[in-house]
This record gives C-alpha cells, structure tokens and sequence, in this order.
C-alpha cells in the first residue's frame, strides 16, 4: 500500500500502538510506546520498571557474600560475569590477590558465558525476523554449556560460583574434558550458522541499512558492547582495562565500522569466535593451587569509594560501591549497560518501519532485568 | 481393471432405479458435493498433522505423538478443542459480513479442488477453460479476507487485511502468467487435455529452460499468494496484532486456518498437474492400472507442499514493501521475457519430446 | 433442469440487486452487488460459454468489486450509514422504475426471438484467433487501441497515486542523524582518541 495514499487521508491521524510489556518481541516485560504514521515509525518511548526490584536498595541491607547472589539476576545470562564483578570490586577494596588458578578458572567459565549468551542471542535474533527455526539449533549447543555449568557449578542459569577470595568449590574433575569436547562441537557449529543466517539474502535485506548508529552517537549515548563495536567504537573493557587472567591472552577485538544491524550481528558471531580461542589458550594450563583465598567471615570494606567494570555480553557493566566501614555498603549502584543502549533506540529507529524496529531491537540484545534492575 | 468410467456408470444407473431423472441430477451433485466436502476436511486434518511433524523434524524436535499412533488424531484433537470454544464478536462489528467473510475462503477452495483430474476419468468437473477457472477462483478469495478485516471494527485488524490483500492481489498476476508460459507448450486450457500432453514427457521436461523458470516463478508467487512464510508478514506473531482473524475465535478461525492449509495444497496441485504431469507416472511405469495415478497425483502435491513448508521454516520474513518491490520490479518482468523466450522455442520446435 | 437453475439464479440476482441499492451500509450494498455479478456469471455458464463467465469472474467480481471494497475500506467508518430519501422522491423514483420496466417488457414480449437449434461452442482458440486476425471481421484494431488505452491509465494512475507532495525517495534507510550537535560537543571527545 503506498504510504502516500494513506498519508493524504489520515494525514491527522497518527496510530499510538503500545507494543509490550507481554510481547515475542520485546526479549522481556518491555512497553514500548510507540507513536507510527501509517508504517513509518515516528517516536518510540520505552516505559521502564515492570520488573524492578530494588536490588540496589536490598544491596545496602546485605553482606557482602550476599549481594554476589543477586548480582545473577540481573543480566540473567552473563550471570557468571555479573558475580564477577562485585567479586573484584571487593578484592580489589580489601586489596587481596587471588591465585593465579581462580584467575584463569573465572576467564574460562566468563567466556563459555558469553558463549552462551550469544547463542541463545542468536537463535532469537533469527525467530524475530522470521527464520523460526534458529531458535532450536540456538539452544541446542547452550545446553551443552548449562550441562558443564550445573556439573561444576551446580546451577544452569544463576550459577554463584564466584565469592569474594575466590571460587566456591573446585572444577569437577570432568570440567576440562567436557569443555574441549564442547570446543570441538562447537566449532562445526559455527559455520552452520553461518550459513542458516549470515548468507541468506533475505536476512541481509532486513538487517543491512537498518538502524544505523553513527560512531558519534554511539559515544555521546554511552553505548558499549557489541552495540558501539559495531559502530567502530572500540570500547572492549577486556582490552583497555583486562581482568582476571585476560591480560594473559591474546585476542582480537570485534571491530565493523557500518553501524547497521548487520554490522552488529557481524561483531557478535566473530565474538563468538574469540571466545572460542580465548578458551582454547587457557583450558590445557590451568595452573595448580588453591581455589579460594580465605577472607573474613563478616567482610568490611575500608571507608571509601571503588568501582569495578567488567564486559558482559551485552556490554559493560560497572559496580560502584561506597563504604563507609561496615559491613553492609552504604548505596551501591550498578552502571547496567542496557539501560544506555536502549537509550539509542528512539533515535535509530526514527524514519524507519515497524519490521526495522523488530530487526532492532534484536541487534540491541537487552535483556530487561538487567535494565529495571 | 476398474475404471473409473465404469463405477461411475454404475452408480448413475443405481441412482436413476431410485428415482426420476430430474431429481438424480440433483442426488448426484450432492453426492460428488458430499465427496468433496470430506476430501476437504480429511485433507485438510492431514496437512495440519503433516505441518507440525515436518516443522519438528526441521527443529530437532519430534512433533505431536501422544494423540493416536504417530499422533494421527492430534488435529482431530484440536477441531474438537476448537469447537467448544465460545464464539467471541465484538460490539459493533457488522454481524452479516463478519459471519460471511469464511464463507468466501472455503467456497473458492471447493470450486478449486473440483477442478483437479486425481486420475483419468476421475475428475469432478472437467471445463474447456480449466487453468483460467483456477485462476478466476482465486481472485474471489481475496474478497473474503479484505471483508474479514473490515468486519472486525479493529483498526490493525483492518490493515492487516488490506495488506494480505494487496499481497494477494500483486502476486496472481505472476501465478497467472507463469501458467501462461507452460500452456503455450500444451495449447489448450483443458486440464485432462494438459496431461494428455505430458504423455510424452513432463512438460517442465519438455520446456527445459523457460520451463524451469517459469516453475521457479510460480513456486515464489505460490508461497506469497496463500500469505505463507517467507511472505507472512501480515499474520507474523512478532508484529502487532494477528492480521485480519484477530477477532475470530472457535469455528470461524478454523475456517481461515484451514482454508489457508487447502490453498497451500490447491497450490501445490496445480503445480503437480501443469509441471509435474499430474497422475501420470514417471516414464509410464504404471500405465496399465490407472487407479494408481490417485498416489502419483498426490504423492507429487504432498512433494511440493513439503517444499513449500521447508520455505516456511528456514527463511526469515521480508518486509512488506520488499515483498511488493519483488512483485512488480522483478517477478513479473522476468515472467513476460520467459513467455517470450517459451514462445520462440516452441515456434522454432526446439521442445524436447519423447 | 435448466429452467430450474435459471429461475434460482434469476430471484438471487433480483433480490441482491433490490438489497443492493436499498441497503443503507455502504459494504453491505457492495457485498450484494458482488453476489449479482456472480449470478450473471452463473448464467454465462449455463449458456456455455465458460470463456465469457471466467472473465466475468476475474475482472467484475475480482478486480473491480476489489477495487470499490479498497476504496470504502480506506474511507468508511465502520459505523456511517447512508442517509434514506424523502419519501416523496422514493414514489416518484418507484414509478419511474416500473413505467421503464414495463417499457422494456413490451420491447421483449414484441419481438420474435428464433431459437437457434444448433449452438455452437466458443472455445478459446476460437476467441484467440479472432482477437489477432487482421481481415474482415477481425479485432485487430480494437486490441491494440485497448491496449494504449490500458497503458495510459496505469501510468495516469501511478502519477496520481504519487501525489505532488510526496518527493520520490523511498523512506530513509541512511540514519537521521543531526549531525551538528554531537559532533561539536565531542569533537575533542574524538580528537584525544577516545579508548574509554
């Protein structure tokens, strides 16, 4: 139907559509306000805050110990780094060095998260613009990754396993064996995905040109993770600011300049394939020693302000503790790295079509506890 | 061995004992009606089970096996289920175009499937001008889908409805010529006389090239005609509403649902008969028992809606204005040079014929 | 039989035709005069001429009943009825209906109609060689003007269809981006190299 048509006889009218908060599309209790002129989209509000929990306020009333076990809710699938994060914070506060084998253990697991994450990322990205199918050969090769995890870590999806001092129980013995064999799995995988997706011309003609993000604006919005990568922002907290035993690897980071969704789906296959290399440099010399450095039963912070940021999958995640010396922290705060991506959303997706809004947001990858929090 | 001819003389002759001419007349189309309204169903009972079995083996997963061996009676199952369901209006909706909007769906699938030769001498209605009538149906389908939309009083039922009609309306134009391009090869519109031809070869076999394309046209136009995936924009769950059934509930959705299904296999069959040779066997293998040609016909219709189902699960969505460019900017220009390049090869005898 | 069939088809026609015009909802009328268009084709059929019945179905009854249902579509609220005339103009247009009926019935029932005992057939071919045949009798000429004809009315129809307003670019896919208040803000942002 021309849009100039309808254009002329509704030309006062503009449809006001509510998309959410329970919609297939929205990857959680989103509402998107959406403000459309016949199929052009001409404003979009995200309205926040269904599933809030004041996680931040429980924090100030919580043990240190504790609060590593709400972190996982947050960004429920790169929960392993979430705990991570608050762990380091507090290491670093208390100034404690944690051996060299919990360092290099965490990496491992970190990067099988952000595999993870990425599938399941993928095989939605394909059910949103319509291939349906790819949500089942996503989700085949995460549950190989849940197997490992609840082996070891005794959880499929808010794993714990991190507690300030060091890990909460030693890999289990099959940990090694089953991560190569996964590596090996996965790794025929990967072209197959390829091929379902990356090369099909219809995928190509819904993503390419599609919300395109200038490397500017994704700056001045604070964007981060694959979502500013894809946009020729380099901004992968590993490189500039390595943790853990990342400082031990060598890696390449994502990088596409053309800011388009298909530039976006192109960074994260190829983070897929790091992650893939990173774990293949670690997994044989995982050096020997203790798993955990023994802390005080009740941990206290020394007075004073510390912040953390680590790369989740969707981007980077900063903690901000203030400590003024007990053992609960006085206001903790996390920088979520969702919330400033989908503060670009309104302004990508201006002037394009409802399905380009779809393809969007699927690029954008938010998961919405991680924004309300 | 049997044929047809001679079960049909058969129960003419029993009916006209029963009863004087002008009623068996009647009688008789009653019955065939009857005949088809079953095949109808039970086709479409089947095409259901076989959607959801070959939507599960694409996804690694098994399908519905509970229900009946194989999970035969699940679509049964979901008839009965669909039947208690209480039949939802809203307020102001125009009660008399809102009942009737199926009405035109099933209707321009029966005249469709009455058309079609299961095998020789078993064909319903046998016109002079067979693949024209097909395409004549079809346009009356489109009437019923834009009335369903409208009679819902939803606004986004309305769109969608003008949309899936503009969908529809767009790609028979290439169903249409892409048959064209085949009964240059055949020249006459009569369906038993098209299979008469394919005698001596398929006609995709005989056309070679411009045949191939024209069936590759018609598979693409097919797909979009019945608003099926790769070009189900309008009815895709991950847009807004569910396109013009929105507001249908119980029996009526059904209706749609499968009428949906049906033209998929009208689709298909025609595809099977004016490409694929219809009840003939390859190279004439069972030429001499002509009840087999009933398998042959829909063994090849099950192939090609099992192609069409495969489209359905591997490729994402195009977008409403890409579907449209595709129509009018590629499709139909490269449909009128295949007609020509047909017409040339047919005129300059270079068909190749066994 | 077939006086059976004619008359069953000529009463759905005449009440359809009746509802039609009486109807005060605007789809309501059209749906009935899509369900007369379909009795006439009906009736081509029945007088063997399946050709003639199948264009009747394509263009009536699938393209421009199509066509009227758009346009109301795009128009109407669902909810508007037609107003009803005085009452004074419905007798007045009664008997103008039926003195024209009457006329036209004298005209028939007058005129000797001689059945033809031997009907024959068109078939396509028949229509197909008639349409392209250049001597006496042929439809050459009629053919190709139609065709200009056709040819002048899609591009009069995309032209209108256009609009003057509507500029002919398709929607952006290029980012709307204000390019001037980022980029002034940040420009030392970027110049530093910005790494986080």
């Amino acid at each position: 139907m021309e849009t100039a048509t309808i254009n002329n006889n509704f030309k006062s009218e503009e449809y006001f559509i509510n998309m959410g908060p329970q919609h297939p599309a929205t990857h959680g209790v989103l509402r998107l306000l959406l403000t459309i002129d016949g199929e052009i989209i001409k404003k979009v509000e995200p309205d926040l805050g269904y599933i809030h929990r004041s996680i931040e306020k429980m924090c100030e009333r919580d043990s240190y110990q504790q609060i590593v076990h709400l972190t996982d809710r947050m960004d429920y699938l790169s929960s392993h780094i979430n705990n991570e994060a608050v762990c380091l914070a507090v290491e670093n506060a208390l100034e404690l060095e944690v051996p060299e084998r919990v360092k290099v253990i965490r990496t491992i697991i970190d990067e099988l998260t952000r595999i993870s994450s990425h599938t399941l990322w993928w095989g939605v990205m394909g059910m949103d613009v319509g291939a349906l199918t790819s949500y089942f050969y996503g989700f085949r090769d995460r549950e190989m990754i849940n197997d490992i995890f609840e082996e070891t870590c005794g959880a499929r999806l808010t794993m714990n396993y991190n507690i300030p001092g060091g890990l909460m129980q030693d890999i289990h013995p099959n940990f090694v064996k089953r991560v190569k064999e996964f590596i090996a799995h996965f790794k025929t995988k990967l072209p197959e995905y390829d091929k379902l997706l990356t090369g099909n011309i219809i995928f190509q003609k819904r993503t390419k040109g599609v919300g395109v993000l200038s490397k500017e604006d994704a700056i001045a919005y604070g964007a981060s993770g694959p979502v500013a990568r894809g946009s020729g922002y380099s901004c992968d907290v590993r490189k500039h600011h390595p943790y853990s035993a990342l400082d031990k690897v060598s890696f390449n980071e994502a990088l596409h300049t053309e800011g388009d969704s298909y530039a976006r789906y192109l960074v994260r296959i190829q983070e897929m394939w790091e992650s893939v290399s990173i774990i293949e440099q670690l997994i044989d010399n995982i050096p020997e020693g203790d798993f955990k450095v023994a802390t005080n039963a009740v941990i206290k912070l020394p007075k004073g302000e510390y912040y953390q940021k680590v790369e989740t999958a969707r981007g980077e995640l900063g903690v901000y503790i203030i400590s003024t010396g007990g053992k609960n922290p006085h206001r903790m705060k996390f920088r979520s790295p969702g919330l400033s991506n989908l503060s670009l959303l309104n302004h990508i997706t201006v002037g394009g079509k409802i399905g380009d809004l779809v393809a969007t947001m699927a690029t954008i990858d938010i998961v919405v506890p991680d924004i309300d929090r | 061995m049997y044929s047809s001819l001679i079960i049909t003389n058969n129960i003419h002759s029993w009916v006209l004992s029963l009863m004087p001419a002008a009623v068996t007349g009647i009688t008789e189309m009653m019955m065939i009606a009857m005949i088809y309204l079953t095949v109808f169903a039970v086709l479409g009972l089947f095409l259901v089970l076989m959607e959801r079995k070959v939507a599960a083996w694409f996804q690694l997963r098994i399908g519905p096996n509970r229900v009946g061996f194989f999970g035969m009676f699940q679509t049964i199952a979901d008839a009965l289920k669909l039947l208690s369901k209480e039949l939802t209006g809203t307020d102001k909706a125009d009660k008399f175009l809102y009942n009737l909007a199926p009405y035109f769906l099933i209707i321009s699938s029966l005249m469709a499937l009455a058309v079609f030769p299961f095998s020789e001498n078993l064909q319903a209605f046998d016109i002079n001008i067979g693949i024209f009538f097909l395409i004549a149906i079809s346009s009356i389908g489109v009437i019923g889908v834009l009335l369903g939309g409208w009679s819902s009083n939803n606004k986004f039922a309305l769109i969608g409805a003008m949309r899936s009609g503009v969908q529809t309306i767009s790609y028979e134009l290439s169903v249409g010529l892409s048959l064209l391009t085949m009964i240059l090869l055949t020249g006459s519109l009569q369906l038993s006389e098209i299979i008469e031809v394919q005698k001596s070869g398929w006609l995709i076999v005989q056309g070679h090239i411009p045949a191939v394309i024209a069936f590759m046209i018609y598979m693409i136009s097919g797909t979009a005609e019945t608003n099926r995936a790769p070009f189900d924009m309008v009815e895709a769950e991950s847009e807004l509403g569910a396109g013009f059934h929105t507001e249908y509930s119980g029996m009526k959705f059904a209706y749609f649902f499968l009428a949906e299904f049906i033209n998929m296999f009208i689709i298909a069959a025609i595809g099977t008969t004016v490409f694929f040779g219809g009840w003939l066997s390859p190279f004439g293998i069972t030429e001499s028992i002509p009840w087999l040609g009933v398998f042959w016909f829909l063994l090849k219709a099950f192939a090609l809606v099992f192609l069409m189902m495969w489209f359905r699960w591997t490729f994402p969505r195009l977008r409403v204005d890409q579907l449209l460019t595709l129509e009018w900017k590629y499709l139909l220009p490269i449909n009128l040079f295949n007609i020509v390049l047909m017409a040339i090869i047919v005129w300059l005898n270079f068909t190749i014929q066994f | 039989m077939e006086k059976y069939i004619f008359y069953v088809l000529a009463l759905i026609m005449i009440v359809s035709a009746i509802a039609s015009v009486s109807s005060r909802r605007m789809l309501r009328s059209v749906v009935y005069l899509l369900f007369v268009l379909i009795g006439i084709a009906g009736i081509y059929f029945m007088a063997d001429y399946n050709f003639l019945a199948a264009i009747q179905l394509t263009v009536y009854a699938g393209g421009i009943i199509v066509l009227i249902i758009f346009s109301v579509l795009l128009v109407h609220h669902i909810d508007m009825e037609l107003e009803v005339a005085k009452k004074s103009k419905r007798i007045i247009t009664a008997l103008a209906c039926l003195i024209g009926l009457g006329v036209f019935m004298t005209t028939i029932y007058s005129h000797p109609f001689i059945e033809t005992t031997t009907a024959v057939t068109t078939t396509t071919a028949d229509i197909g060689f008639a349409l392209l045949s250049t001597e006496a009798g042929g439809f050459i000429l009629p053919f190709e003007v139609i065709s200009i004809l056709l040819l002048a009315v899609m591009i009069g129809a995309i032209i209108i269809a256009k609009g003057e307003d509507v500029t002919e670019e398709p929607p952006k896919e290029t980012p709307l981006v204000k390019q001037e208040k980022p980029v002034e803000k940040k420009k030392e942002l970027l110049e530093t190299e910005v790494t986080v």
